[in-house]
Order: C-alpha cells, then structure tokens, then sequence
C-alpha cells in the first residue's frame, strides 16, 4: 500500500486500530466509524490525533455532524462501482467546511483520482503499482471542468464568462 | 446548434487522450479486464456478439452535415458500411475493434462529436423533441436547456459512479415526442401563474423490468435552479439508491419505495442545505447558450409557394401520400418539418448507410439551414424545408429509397438490435421487426396512427412497453417466443400496455398483431387510438381475438 | 481429453471434415453431450474459439471439443497470453458425422453472423 498525499507519495503518519486495539494515549490514530459511535463519549482527544474509518452507507448528515472532532476521515471505495464516496466527501467539504484530510481508502483506481480530488478527497491509499504505473499523471489529465464542485479550480461557465 | 468554442474543444482532446491512454493500458495488460470494462462503457463502447459496439452522443439528436459525413466515414473506414440509430438518439456501430476506437474518437472530436456516457452508470446522454425550435405549440426553446445539462453532467465528478444508468430528457410541447415521461428525470417547460417560464421536474419513470412513469417532484422550478436542483436529486439518488440488486438498482425503485412525497422532502432538504451560488443559471450564461439555436434567416413565402406545391400533391399520388403522413407543420409560414423515414419494408429499423447519411448531409444544406434531428422512434427529422422545396426534397429521397411514406404508421416499428448482435437478448427483433412491417404495409392506412415496438429481452430498449402494441422477445427452453401487450402509449398519456396473453412464437406473431388491429379497427370510435379504444373497452376484447373465448 | 476438429467456413452446413491427422479412437459418440469454448477477441472483439494446444481460432470448425466442458476451459484458461480471450465459456455443441455445430440460436448467430 502506498500513500499519495497532495500528489505525492507520503509516509503515513496514522496508526490504524482494530476495534479491539487500545486506544494509546497520544498520538494519530484511526477508528472505525462502529467503535466511535460506541466509545464516543469516553473518547478525548485533539483532533489532529483522531481519524474516523467511515463506511460509505453511513449518510452525510450523520458524518458531517461529528466531522469536528477529527482531523481524518477515511472514506470508503469498495468497489469500482460504488460511488457513494463521492458525495460523502464533497458533502463534507462542502457543506460542513471540513478541512481535515479526506482519504481514499478501498479499491482505489487510478481513473478515479480525479474526480476523487474534485469532491474533496486529498489523500489515497493507492497499489504498489501506482509507482511503476505512473498514478501521479492521471491527477492532470484534464485541465478543464465542465461543474463546480469541492475544489477550487475553476470551471468552464466560469471562464467564459470572464470571471475565474 | 451548439458549437464548441475553444473550451470544449480542448475538453474533448484531453478526453480522447485519456482514453487513448486507458486502451494502451489494457492492451499492455496494465488493466485487467474487469478495470478496464467500467472505462470503455462510459465511453461508448461494449463488447457485443460479434465485435465492440461503439455508441455516439448526439445530444438531444441534432446533426451538422459534417457530422453527418463523418457519422459516414466512420462506418465506412471502421464499420461495415452502416450504422443504427436507437431509440435513444444515439448511433450505434457494431463492428468496432478496440484497438482502432481511440482513433474513432479523435476523427469524432474533430467534428465536435463524443460518446461519452453513452454507456456505464452515469447521467447519460439528454434527449428533446426532434420538433425542438420548429414546433408550433412550443412554450419555448428546450435544446439550450439540454446543451446546459450536457455540459454540467459531463465528467461530474460526483456522479459519474450511480447505482445505474440515469436518463434525462427535456420537452417543451404539448404534445410528448420525447417520452419523457419514461426517463429518470423529465423536464418539461413550462409557464407558472405569474407567467414566468420554468420547468415542471418529473422523476422516477422508466421501462425495463419494472415499467414505471414518473412522477411529479415539482410543479415548477425557475430555470435559475435547474442545475443545482439537479445536483440535489442526484445526490440523494447517489447516497440512497439501491446498489445491492441491479434490478433495483434505477432511481424509479428509490421513488417508488420512499414514495413521492418523502422522495420530494429528500431532495428539498438536500436542496435546502447545498449553496447554489455556484450552480445558479445567470441570464448571461442562458443567453450565450441560447443564442447558438438562434432561428435561422428564413425567407419570406412566396407567391407562387403554394402553387408549386399542390401541382405536385394533385399530380403525384405517392408525394401526397408522403406529404399526408411524413411531414408536420411549422411554426414559421412556408416552411415544413420532414421526418425522413428509416423504415423502408423489410430492413433494420433505424439502420443507415453511409451513403445515405453523406445524402442526409448533402440534403440538409440545400433543403434547410444545414441541420437534421435523430429521433427516438429511429427516424430522422428535417426540421426547415421550405415548402415549396418538398416536392424536389421527396423526389431526392425517393431516388435514394428514403421515401417511404409511413411515420406513424403501423409499418413505422421501433425495434431494438435483439438478438441478432447483443449480447443480452433473448430473441431477435430485427426480422420480427422486418416480417410485421411487411405484412402490415397494405393496411396501415386504413388502420391509421399506431405505434408498434420491438424489445429483444426485459431491458426494454425497443420501449415495447409504450408500444400502443409492444413485443417482447423471451426465451423458453432455448426458443424464440413473444410476448404481446396492448394499449400502451408514450405520449403525454402515458400507459404501460397490458398483457394479451400467453407469448407466441415468432411465426404467429404476424398473426396475432392483425388480430389485435381487427379489433380495434372495429371497436373504435372516431379520433380514437388504440390505447384509447383500449382503455374504454378493456382487455378483454383483445384477449378474445387473439387466443379465443375461455 | 479427446479432440475432434472440423474445418469449414461460411454457413452450417458446408463444413468440411478435416482427416483426423492420428488414428484417433473415436471415443465420442452421438448422445455424449459436447462442448467447445468461445470467448471474445480482446483487440477487435471476434468471436473466437479455442483450438486446443494453447490456440485460439476466429473459425468455429477450429474448436476442440471434448465432453467435460469445465475441463476444457481450465485448459483453455491455460493457454495463451489471457489478455487474447476476454470472457471465455463452455457452450454445447453437437456433432453428426463430423460436422460440429453449437447448439441454440444464440451461439449460432455468435458463429455465423446475424440473420438478418
Ligand atoms: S432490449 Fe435487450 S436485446 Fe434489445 S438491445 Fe436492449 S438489451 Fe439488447
């Protein structure tokens, strides 16, 4: 597994816990999104130290309302198909002005990247082989946008008419 | 028509390059075929019986002449020589090699032409009126309002992995010619009490197993909000579609199963809670859209217009026919909307050469202002002809064998490719199709308006469904069967045909549609069609011809 | 595994009979359930059928046929570079004095091209 991170490959700086890991004192570590709904109220911790593992059925509403208290939250792509992601992260940048980092995780394919990166996610959990496959290129394969959406670039309407 | 500025021009060349990028791929081994199956979809291209099967974008069914012409070049240089027009305004070709497709797409970009999201679970192409800016009973325009869509659904990076497919069509008449009523969401423009123009959002229609009409979502919407309103929906589709089961997998089965009402809180809450500042349609915006489907400089009517053209409908029996059923009227005096009939007897519906698209274009410039319509009952419209021009028009299609004068007409079948190259089939339709159009042409005339439509299995493509008769193809123990229905209708009227009775095979299918047009022919009354006769008289009547009193 | 291959072109019926190139028992007869794997052409689509000895064969006549239709397409699956096949599978064939054929309409039309 590999970390791309702001479009580059990052050492991962978060522990992972399994539901039955203790939590450790300090440091960056990430929960699964059942754990947290359990342990929540025991749970203190700063925000840059705490990550959710959140399943892509979970809907936004729900996420955006605890997206406060963490500074990652780890969505999910189980399969190339299912794009429900998506809208989780464009919702949370969107709509609850989450800043924290939004990461793929799962069966994350390069031809997604890109429109991953649009709705918001900054971070993902790429295959070994996205180093020999040249992942990092597929982030720049379109220049131009036809939609807002959760990035600032601009976009196509915007640019015609004279306001970028 | 739209044309691209350097935007989408450049758009379109990154686009052909990632894909031409992806094949590479795929041919190196890069990406296994399960990876790379999702990529060629939303482009266009499946892997069918005998070959790849490219499918091409024409947004809401309008065609340049040079586009036509390439539409005849590709199936010159890359396909066998023709293409197909289906019933969703697309074209179809069915011998493609994989290897040559990111060069079909290039020749296409230069063009102005795409198939992206023609295929895959993502908002597909937007379908209109073919009659779109020449009807007579149009509130307004709808194509810029389509050309709006185009461009926000285009590579949306939110919605381009749905639980399915998602279908959007647009209509501004009366009178349906768009089915609108059987699209995930439909769009119809219309005038609030204040007089001000917007839409009236339908959402939920579709055929397929489970035929289903859309439902009102709301009455009107200012077109300011079209777009973020549409992301609103689609978002609560994304979130809360089905993506367990395929089959429950279209937005229809989410309204159908949170009902209307709580499908319509839904999207307001999630409408409520979005900005749309981003999305928000500016006047200035809408106008440069507009101003692409400007009308064309028409000319005034002439004083012999008429003249010329009732010489021709007294002298030539065949023009009058073709006058009385393939050409509507056009808001602008002097001039005729045309649909050109791809329905000759005994061919593939919708099916063109490639010489006959090079005619279409050629045409198009010297009998209107250099633009046709791809319809989706496989038909193509021209939308300008003066008509005082019909007669030499009628008289260049007749030569070429396009002038068969059977829109509307029993002989007019809508009929998907079946069996004969999808993969999905379960029986064919094309020489159902064929044999029926035949065996019907001596009578369809005294029959009157009807619409007969061929599906090969559940998927529905041929919209059997709404077929004032639908035919169905099923397969029982490895044999070709089908499965009749009735009294269905895809107009404003919309209706899902009923069941006549136990499928028939393939040699009295003939047979039993003639049974079914005997008693409608008598039962009648004056002005009505059949899925009106049907819904008065009920099933039964129908039932009893063709499998007799039980 | 036992093979019988056929030759011909064009249209059921104008198949020709290979000579089998050994004295091959002819071990399969008529009730036997046959099959034969096809799949599709990764580069241009064709329909192709596997020919035994790590062949594939655009020409139905090519196919090998063997009564256990898992076995063939384990073997089939053996084969070549996999990137060639692109959703191989079994389908029933029938053979009547060496003239093999698929069995239902829909590998008929898959092997000799659509009706109408
Ligand atoms: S209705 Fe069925 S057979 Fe016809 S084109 Fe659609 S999927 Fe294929």
């Amino acid at each position: 597994m590999v970390l791309i991170k702001g479009r580059q490959v990052v050492a991962d700086s978060w522990r992972h816990l399994d539901d039955s890991d203790p939590l450790p004192a300090t440091g960056a570590v990430t929960i699964s999104w059942e754990r947290w709904t359990v342990e929540r109220g025991t749970i203190a911790r700063p925000r840059a130290q705490l990550g959710l593992r959140i399943p892509n059925t979970v809907t936004t509403a729900v996420i955006g309302a605890d997206a406060d208290h963490c500074g990652l939250i780890a969505v999910a792509f189980p399969n190339f198909g299912d794009g429900r992601a998506f809208s989780q992260a464009r919702v949370l940048r969107s709509q609850y002005g989450f800043r924290g980092e939004i990461r793929a995780t799962g069966n994350v394919l390069r031809d997604q990247l890109q429109f991953m990166e649009r709705c918001g996610i900054d971070a993902f959990e790429v295959p070994e082989r996205a180093l020999t496959e040249d992942w990092l290129a597929a982030f720049s394969e379109f220049d131009l946008f036809y939609q807002p959406a959760a990035d600032s670039r601009p976009w196509i309407a915007r640019q015609r008419a004279g306001r970028n | 028509m739209y044309r691209y500025d350097e935007f989408d021009r450049r758009f379109l060349d990154e686009r052909v390059a990632q894909y031409r990028d992806q094949v590479r791929r795929r041919l190196a081994g890069q990406l296994s075929e399960e990876e790379f199956r999702p990529l060629r979809l939303r482009n266009g291209l499946y892997l069918q019986l005998h070959a790849y099967m490219y499918r091409i974008a024409i947004p809401y069914g309008t065609l340049s002449p040079a586009q036509l012409r390439m539409l005849g070049h590709v199936a010159r240089k890359y396909d066998r020589g023709y293409g197909h027009f289906t019933t969703r305004q697309n074209m179809q070709f069915n011998w493609i090699k994989l290897d040559e497709s990111p060069d079909i797409m290039a020749d296409l970009a230069s063009v102005e032409m795409h198939s992206i999201q023609t295929s895959g679970n993502c908002i597909r192409n937007t379908t209109s009126d073919p009659f779109a800016g020449v009807a007579d009973d149009e509130i307004e325009d709808p194509r810029p309002y389509c050309e709006i869509i185009r461009q926000w659904s285009t590579l949306h990076p939110e919605f381009s992995w749905l639980p399915r497919k998602f279908k959007i069509a647009v209509s501004a008449s009366k009178k349906d010619r768009a089915a609108v009523h059987v699209h995930d969401i439909g769009l119809y423009l219309v005038r609030n009490a204040e007089g001000e123009v917007g839409f009236q959002v339908l959402i939920g229609g579709g055929l397929g197993r489970t035929p289903i009409m859309a439902k009102v979502l709301r009455e009107f919407l200012p077109k300011k909000d079209l777009l973020s309103y549409l992301e609103a929906a689609l978002r609560v589709y994304n979130e809360y579609g089905r993506r367990d089961n395929i089959y429950k997998a279209r937005i229809k089965i989410l309204v159908q199963s949170l009902g209307i009402d709580k499908m319509r809180e839904a999207v307001d809450a999630e409408w409520a809670k979005m900005d749309h500042t981003p999305l928000d349609l500016d006047n200035e915006t809408v106008r440069a859209i507009i101003a692409h489907f400007a009308p064309p400089a028409y000319a005034a009517v002439g004083k012999d217009d008429d003249a010329v053209f009732q010489a021709a409908v007294a002298s030539d029996r065949k023009f009058a026919r073709w006058m009385k059923y393939n050409v509507a009227h056009h808001k602008q005096p002097g001039y005729a909307i045309a649909t050109v009939s791809l329905k000759p007897l005994g061919t593939p519906p919708g099916d063109i050469t490639a010489e006959q698209l090079d005619l279409l274009a050629e045409l198009s410039e010297t009998y209107g202002f250099g633009e046709v319509r791809v319809t989706h009952e496989q038909n193509v419209v021209f939308p300008d002809v003066r008509r005082s021009d019909l007669p030499a028009f009628y008289n260049a299609l007749a030569a070429a064998g396009l002038g068969t004068a059977n829109i509307g007409l029993a002989s007019d079948i809508i009929a998907c490719p079946g069996l004969d190259y999808c993969t999905l089939a379960n029986a064919r339709s094309i020489p159902v199709a064929e044999k029926l159009g035949e065996h019907l042409a001596d009578r369809e005339e005294e029959v009157g308006p009807m619409k007969i439509k061929i599906s090969g299995c559940i998927n529905a493509c041929g919209h059997h469904h709404v077929g004032h008769i639908g035919i169905l193809g099923v397969d029982k123990n490895g044999e070709e069967f089908y499965q009749i229905t009735v009294g269905g209708s895809a107009d404003e009227q919309s209706a899902v045909g009923g069941i006549v009775g136990r499928a028939v095979s393939s040699d009295q299918v003939n047979d039993a549609v003639d049974k079914l047009l005997d008693v409608y022919v008598r039962m009648r009354c004056e002005g009505e069609d059949l899925p009106a006769t049907y819904r008065r008289v009920g099933p039964e009547p129908f039932k009893e011809a063709v499998y007799g009193a039980h | 595994m036992v093979y019988r291959t056929a030759t011909g072109a064009g249209l059921p019926g104008q198949f020709t009979i290979r000579a089998p190139n050994e004295s091959e028992p002819s071990a399969v007869t008529t009730e036997t359930k046959l099959y034969a794997i096809t799949a599709s052409r990764l580069r241009d689509g064709a329909v192709i059928y596997f020919a035994g000895k790590q062949t594939w064969s655009v020409k139905f006549a090519d196919s090998a046929i063997a009564p256990d239709g898992d076995a063939l397409l384990a073997e089939a699956a053996a084969g070549p570079p996999p990137l060639e096949a692109v959703g191989a599978y079994v389908i029933e064939v029938t053979q009547a004095e060496g003239i093999i054929r698929p069995v239902g309409l829909r590998e008929e039309i898959r092997a000799f091209g659509p009706t109408a």
